[in-house]
C-alpha cells in the first residue's frame, strides 16, 4: 500500500520560508561574503517571513548588498512570493543549482561590502517583533535579471531576480 | 564502548529550522535554564542554517559528555509530516553532564564559515564535514552485530 502525504498551507509556508533564508545564505556565501550576520538574525527573519507569508502580505524579500562607505547599492537579490497554493499540486522543490549558476554569473562582491534583508509587504501586514520600517537603496543605472521560480511548495513559491549595473 | 542514545526530530515542513533546534535544545537541557541553554541558544541561527541544509538527515548531531553519548537526526518532507519514525521523548539521563561538547554535521561548502561563526560563540559547539561520521559507523556496526543471524549456530541448535 502506498500513501501520499497531504501538506497544509502552514507546512508549505514553513518549507518556503526556510528555503528563502537558505537561498539568501547561499547568495551571501557564494558572493564571497560572510553569512554570520544573516544567521545571527535567522530567528527574527524567519518569524517575519513566515508570519507575512501565512497572512499573505509578503510581496518580496530583498537582499541588498551595498558599499558601507558610500551606502550605494552594489547589487540586489529579490525573492518575490507567488501565492498560487493548491493542496492537490503535490510538488515541492528548491532549485539550488540554478541559483548557484546565477550567483557565480553575478560575480564576487568586494570583501568590504555589507548586506541587509528587507521585506516589502502589502497594506495591513501584522507587526512582527524585531522588524522596523526602512527605505530601499536606489537601483538607478541597474537592470533586473530574472531566474524564474527557485522555490516551490504546492504552488506557494518564490521567483528570484537580481539587479546588476548596466 | 560508551552508551549511545538517539533521538529523531521532525523538521521541515512539520516545524521550521529554528523550532527544530529549539526542540533539540529542550531535550539536551531537559527544559532547564542555565549556562548550557544560553550557550546552545547563542548558536541557534548557525544550527538552523545547518538544519536547513538537511545535514542532520543522514549525519548525526553528536553530543558527548561525562555520561552517555547522544545522537540527533532530523526528518524532512513526508517523513517529517507522517512522523512515524520520529523519537522525541525525553532522555533518561543528563545529556550535558560534566564536560560536554556538540559536533554539528555540515556540508563541505559551508564548513569554513560555520566553524568560524561557531568559534565566535562557543568553544564546546563545533562543526565537522557531514561525511565524517564521528563514531556513528562503529555504533551502527555494533548495533547490527547484535542482530546478525549466526547460521552455523542456528543450524546446530
Amino acid at each position: 500500500m502506498s500513501a501520499v502525504a497531504v501538506y497544509s498551507y502552514t507546512q508549505s509556508v514553513v518549507y518556503v520560508a526556510d528555503n528563502i533564508l537558505k537561498s539568501l545564505k547561499d547568495i551571501i556565501r557564494l558572493s564571497g561574503l560572510d553569512p554570520a550576520k544573516l544567521v545571527g538574525d535567522w530567528e527574527v527573519l524567519l518569524r517575519g517571513i513566515s508570519t507575512w507569508i501565512e497572512s499573505k502580505h509578503l510581496e518580496t524579500v530583498k537582499l541588498e548588498i551595498y558599499d558601507p562607505k558610500t551606502d550605494a547599492l552594489i547589487t540586489r537579490w529579490d525573492v518575490a512570493i507567488s501565492y498560487t497554493w493548491d493542496i492537490s499540486a503535490g510538488v515541492f522543490w528548491t532549485d539550488t543549482e540554478q541559483l548557484k549558476y546565477h550567483i557565480r554569473k553575478a560575480g564576487l562582491m568586494p570583501s568590504e561590502a555589507s548586506y541587509r534583508v528587507v521585506a516589502t509587504n502589502s497594506n495591513g501586514r501584522p507587526d512582527v517583533d524585531g522588524w522596523s520600517s526602512c527605505g530601499l537603496r536606489s537601483t538607478d543605472g541597474m537592470v533586473q535579471q530574472s531566474l524564474g521560480a527557485t522555490i516551490q511548495h504546492n504552488g506557494l513559491g518564490a521567483n528570484t531576480t537580481y539587479w546588476r549595473k548596466l | 564502548m560508551s552508551t549511545v542514545a538517539s533521538r529523531v526530530v521532525r523538521s521541515s515542513p512539520h516545524r521550521n529550522t529554528s523550532d527544530t533546534w529549539a526542540v533539540i535544545v529542550n531535550l539536551l537541557t531537559q527544559g532547564k535554564d542555565g549556562d548550557a541553554r544560553t550557550e546552545l541558544l547563542s548558536v541557534s541561527g548557525i544550527a538552523s542554517a545547518v538544519i536547513a541544509e538537511r545535514a542532520p538527515k543522514d549525519s548525526a548531531i553528536v553530543v558527548t559528555c561525562d555520561g552517555p553519548r547522544t545522537r540527533f537526526y532530523c526528518l524532512y518532507d513526508e517523513a517529517a509530516i507522517e512522523g512515524g519514525d520520529s523519537k522525541e521523548d525525553d532522555l533518561g539521563y543528563e545529556p550535558l553532564k560534566g564536560q560536554w561538547a556538540i559536533s554539528l554535521p555540515c556540508p563541505e561548502d559551508d564548513l569554513a564559515w560555520v566553524q568560524r561563526a561557531l568559534k565566535a560563540k562557543s568553544s564546546r559547539i563545533t562543526a565537522r564535514d557531514m561525511t565524517q561520521k564521528l563514531g556513528e559507523e562503529e555504533a551502527s556496526k555494533a548495533a547490527s552485530g547484535g542482530l546478525t543471524l549466526n547460521v552455523d549456530k542456528f543450524l546446530k541448535s
